[in-house]
């Protein structure tokens, strides 16, 4: 069903990066199957947004490098796109023109209407074309963002905690929108977070980035065989590993969990 | 899956419901009635004070600035073309400066707003520019230009500048860092980043920095066009006065208030139209 054909093949190869006197990450390697839903998770500050940014062309690592499809990424291209945790949508706009903005920075924008349309219908957004974003609700906010980095056709989507300012039952319509499209366009996917569950629902391939400096401690598959990845139970055995991973991570070993409040299922 | 549509009220949400067309029309009213008696009162002041200058004997011979006469002076101005002239002759000045201005002021607000450094270099010299009245360069500006109009154009420039200068800078100071990481991974670059993104979010500081600028633009122009030149609105008022008539005098004056208000008028037109701040 999943055909492969729109999708990049991803590796990172001896990546590092320090900002000055902060180092955020230390060789990194990761290749990343054409099609695979990969979820990056790890603690605050482990490095996993620095990694995003330089796997989408935003910051040069300092040593390493990202090839996709076999090119070096040396910045951004109309292949990837971020969408971040913020939508920062620009408040003259609307939605129409905040989807078309890809385009028109690629002077593609006589195709924008058609694509626009398309793309609204995706993520449920028909009908609000003309509408200006700044009267919309956080969670379409965040429909319009991801109907943006789409706008391109890009092979490989990368998120950036897309959902974490949302509202719970907004978050959880969003991660399905997310995980019908990306199957349904057959991309890749990059998604960080802070959250197991998202990682567990979203992801086939789940990657634990350890802190100070991000370094890869743990790399699982998820079981492609769970059926309903929205059940406790049966997520709980690969819950409770990543959890331990976690825990095995933090410096003084106290508190076991990024984010109680967020997890309290 | 059924739904409930719960009906909500106009008040509900504000900012997607019209304000109905009763309330509007009443708001407007209410405005005009208001302008109408501040012009009234104003006129009414006026017109006492022809009174007192016509009953006068020392100032009878000033009568001309009483209201009657001036507005058929203006009238006849007005229909026989001469004041189109010389508002032609001042308009084009105040445009060619206020063009210079924007021309300069903004790319150098660019400059400030988007570097520390260049803000911090610039910080001492411009406050410094700024509080120098610009027709204390008129001599300057006379020796340095070879036509009087260059003259006049560069001290209507040397006035707007810094409005646009300042509200440019501090409109690129407002901008969200992360727009330009959104814009930058969708392919934005150069000129095209500059012109959907910096343009649009800086339009309506942009647009009241103009406007403070031809404010000033519009108060410096008749005292610059008191010199050299032999058109424009202010060479008439200084011409009227030469000649004693006083009516065409106080016309030209009054033209000269409407003329700018309308300027002005158009700018808030602008500013409303580009808006897009929920707050200010
Ligand atoms: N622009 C920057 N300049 C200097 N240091 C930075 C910068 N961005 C991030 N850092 C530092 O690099 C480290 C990794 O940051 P990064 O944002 O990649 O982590 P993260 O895993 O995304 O964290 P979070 O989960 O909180 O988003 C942190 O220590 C952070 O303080
Ligand atoms: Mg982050």
């Amino acid at each position: 069903m999943v055909s492969n054909m729109n999708a990049s093949h991803v590796t990172v190869s001896g990546l590092s990066h320090r900002y000055r006197a902060t180092p955020a990450l230390d060789g990194i390697d990761l290749d990343i199957p054409a099609g695979q839903r990969l979820a990056i998770v790890g603690r605050s500050g482990g490095g996993k947004s620095t990694l995003l940014h330089i796997l989408a062309g935003l910051i040069r690592p300092t040593a390493g490098h990202v090839q996709i499809d076999g090119e070096t990424v040396s910045g951004p291209s109309p292949r990837w796109n971020v969408m971040f945790q913020q939508a920062s949508l620009y408040p003259w706009m609307s939605v129409r023109q905040s989807v078309e903005l890809g385009l028109r920075f690629l002077n593609r924008r006589r195709q924008g209407d058609a694509i626009a349309e398309r793309l609204l219908d995706l993520v449920g957004l028909d009908g609000l074309a003309d509408v200006n974003v700044q009267k919309l609700s956080g969670g379409q906010q965040q429909r319009v963002a991801l109907a943006r980095s789409l706008a391109t056709e890009p092979t490989l989507l990368l998120l950036d905690e897309p959902f974490s300012s949302l509202d719970a039952l907004t978050r959880h319509d969003l991660q399905d929108a997310v995980g019908r499209i990306v199957s349904d366009l057959g991309l890749t996917m990059v998604l960080v977070t802070h959250d197991l569950d998202e990682a567990i629902v979203l992801a086939d391939r789940i990657v634990v980035i350890g802190e100070q400096p991000g370094r890869i401690v743990a790399d699982l598959l998820v079981d492609p065989t769970l059926s309903d990845r929205r059940d406790t139970h049966a997520i709980a055995p690969l819950r409770d590993k990543l959890l331990s991973l976690f825990g095995g991570q933090s410096a003084g070993g106290g508190e076991p969990h990024p984010h109680p409040a967020r997890h309290a299922a | 899956m059924t739904t409930t549509v719960i009906p909500l009220g106009p008040s509900a949400n504000p900012d997607l419901a019209p304000s109905p067309p009763r309330r509007q029309m009443v708001a407007l009213a209410r405005g005009a009635g208001f302008a109408v008696v501040g012009i009234g009162l104003t006129l009414g002041l006026w017109w006492l004070a022809g009174l007192w200058l016509v009953a006068n004997p020392n100032l009878v011979a000033f009568g001309g600035f009483a209201p009657g006469p001036t507005l058929s002076a203006l009238w006849q101005i007005a229909q026989s073309g001469w004041l189109w002239n010389a508002a032609g002759a001042s308009l084009y000045r105040v445009g060619a400066g206020l063009g210079w201005a924007i021309a300069v002021g903004v790319p150098l607000g660019i400059l400030i707003g988007g570097s520390r450094a260049a803000a911090a270099v610039s910080h001492l010299p411009f406050q410094f520019l700024r509080m120098i009245s610009p027709l204390a360069w008129m001599p300057v500006a006379v020796i340095v230009f070879a036509t009087w109009n260059g003259a006049i154009i560069f001290l209507i420039a040397a006035a707007a500048i810094w409005p646009i200068v300042f509200a440019t800078a501090n409109g690129l100071r407002k901008i969200d860092p992360h727009w330009f990481t959104v814009a930058r991974n969708l392919g934005g670059r150069g000129f095209a980043l500059l012109r959907v993104i910096v343009l649009p979010a800086i339009a309506q500081d942009l647009l009241t920095g103009i406007r403070l600028g031809l404010g000033v633009a519009w108060i410096v122009l008749v005292p610059a066009e008191f010199l050299g030149v032999t058109s424009g609105l202010g060479f008439a008022i200084n011409d009227a006065r030469d000649t004693l008539e006083y009516d065409r005098l106080t016309a030209i004056v009054i033209a000269i208030g409407v003329i700018g208000l309308v300027l002005d008028g158009c700018l808030l037109a602008m500013i409303r139209r580009y808006r897009w701040h929920s707050s200010d």
